[in-house]
């Protein structure tokens, strides 16, 4: 770009602007997981915990494809909202999900997927295999609290998958990435 | 073609290498810091509940304004359907009505022979007096927590510990309250423990939680009670929280263990919900030496034994 490697003061305002609101975007990411565990709050009370858990499938492929723009620490401040907002005991999440962004990165640099429907397969065992760790603190610092429900959300935001990853991949070509077709 | 296409991880400058030892360690502190956090959660619950409240203010104001059109069409709905075959239905109303006429004809002596029986005893009942009514504004996903959200907090004199109930039965008590919003233990929820008696035998129980739709009935105590499917159960008193008499749930299956009942009250039905203060505490002032007059006036005979 013409403006690349100019002092900020030689732009011109409408230029400005625009490296003003370029250092914006890095806000998206981190503010789409935190609406994304916001929609768990929605005032509706399923017989069993069918609620996706939007935000985790968020992380999830933020971890996998965009890394550098949802840092792993970031998962702390993250998951303490969702403590706070979902009744977990405090810190449940805050420190379930840094780890889980490691365990996916590795995963991402040592295998190779031939297809993106594979990732969909992939997220199987991370999702329920996180909500099971994340069973297992809350049983170790609150009280007991049975399995089941936490497995039945992590089928549902299973099911969910397509959708959300459909909505990231929206989200990344029109806000972050900013590719025009 | 692999798909995605493997990112480039070669680190090949001096500063690159640093940075990813930085950042690896900034990981690590964020992790140990969670943790401590957790810890800290677990032995000082107290300190998280104002986040929680704070969490909930800013939670209740979205959905209620998110919730505007939802319920309208909603309310839109049920009142075309209620034109359906509408003439059949006033019929069976009607038919219902002159069957509660007449039991409430024995209702109402029963009520009168009540009042007058408490007032030869000198029984002093506490007020059910209400907090206000809020809207259901919100809920926790249920995998942990059954929570509901309602629009009303300490600036509307709501605090923690007070029940909350709808039209049709009890829905839990507060637990954490914040500016604006508060949160609500359902009794749904595995840390609910509501005690209460069996209509059809006056015998006590307690309500339990499983974060399951139905609750379990401990009926282990000092009396061997027995209930049946259909049972209903109501608050009894006990604890002084929850006022007597407000139904709870209904027994519908007898297990091995222990039964398990359906809550009367779901809150997904309920737009609105009411908080009330907490039973045991509310006693209607007495006037000035009353007390003491209404204690001494009390006959020998009906004195409880020790």
């Amino acid at each position: 770009m013409a403006r690349e490697g100019r002092p900020f003061n030689t732009l011109s305002t409408g230029e400005q602007l625009a490296v003003v609101l370029a250092g914006t975007l890095g806000i998206i990411p981190p503010l789409i997981v935190a609406i994304g565990f916001l929609i768990l709050t929605v005032p509706f009370f399923p017989p069993i915990a069918l609620m996706p858990n939007m935000g985790l499938v968020l992380v999830f492929l933020f971890a996998l494809y965009r890394p550098r723009q949802l840092p792993v620490w970031m998962g702390v401040p993250l998951g303490l909202w969702a403590d706070v907002l979902l009744g977990m005991p405090f810190g449940a999440n805050g420190f379930a999900l840094p780890l889980f962004m490691l365990a996916v990165q590795w995963f991402d640099t040592h295998t190779r997927r031939m297809h993106w429907s594979m990732d969909w397969l992939v997220a199987v065992p991370f999702l329920l295999g996180y909500k099971s760790f994340l069973w297992l603190i809350c049983v170790t610092i609150g009280p007991s609290a049975p399995l089941v429900p936490f497995l039945s959300q992590g089928l549902a935001t299973l099911a969910v998958f397509p959708l959300v990853a459909f909505l990231f991949v929206s989200i990344q070509r029109r806000f972050v990435d900013r590719i025009s077709a | 073609m692999a798909w995605p296409p493997r990112r480039i991880q070669t680190r090949r400058t001096l500063r690159e290498r640093n940075q990813a030892v930085i950042s690896r360690g900034l990981i690590l502190f964020a992790i140990v810091i969670a943790a401590m956090v957790l810890l800290a959660g677990r032995y000082f619950p107290q300190q998280t509940d104002s986040l929680r409240g704070a969490a909930a203010d800013v939670t209740v104001p979205v959905w209620s304004v998110l919730n505007a059109p939802v319920t309208w069409l909603s309310n839109a709905g049920a009142n075309i359907s209620a034109y359906w075959n509408a003439a059949e239905r006033i019929k069976v109303l009607q038919g219902r009505e002159q069957l509660y006429l007449e039991r409430r004809v024995e209702f109402e002596e029963a009520v009168r022979e009540n009042r007058e029986l408490r007032q030869l005893m000198n029984v002093v009942d506490p007020n059910r007096a209400a907090v206000g009514t809020f809207a259901v504004s919100g809920a926790t996903s249920g995998a942990y927590a059954r929570e509901a959200l309602i629009g009303g907090g300490f600036r509307h004199g709501v605090r923690n510990g007070q029940p909350v109930r709808t039209a049709s039965g009890l829905i839990g008590r507060t637990v954490e309250v914040g500016r604006n919003a508060t949160r609500v233990l359902l009794v749904t929820d595995s840390e609910s423990r509501v005690p209460v008696r069996v209509v059809r035998t006056g015998l006590p129980a307690l309500v339990i939680g499983t974060n399951e739709p139905l609750v379990r009935v401990d009926l282990t105590g000092p009396t061997s009670n027995e209930v049946q499917v259909g049972d209903r159960l109501v608050t009894s008193g006990d604890g002084g929280l929850f006022a007597p008499g407000v139904i709870v749930a209904t027994i519908v299956e007898i297990g091995d263990t222990m039964p398990l009942a359906r809550p009367s009250a779901v809150p997904s039905l309920a737009q609105y919900a009411i908080v009330e203060e907490p039973w045991g505490t509310n006693f209607e002032p007495f006037p000035d030496g009353e007390e003491a007059q209404g204690e001494a006036a009390l006959p020998s005979e009906t004195t409880p034994a020790p």
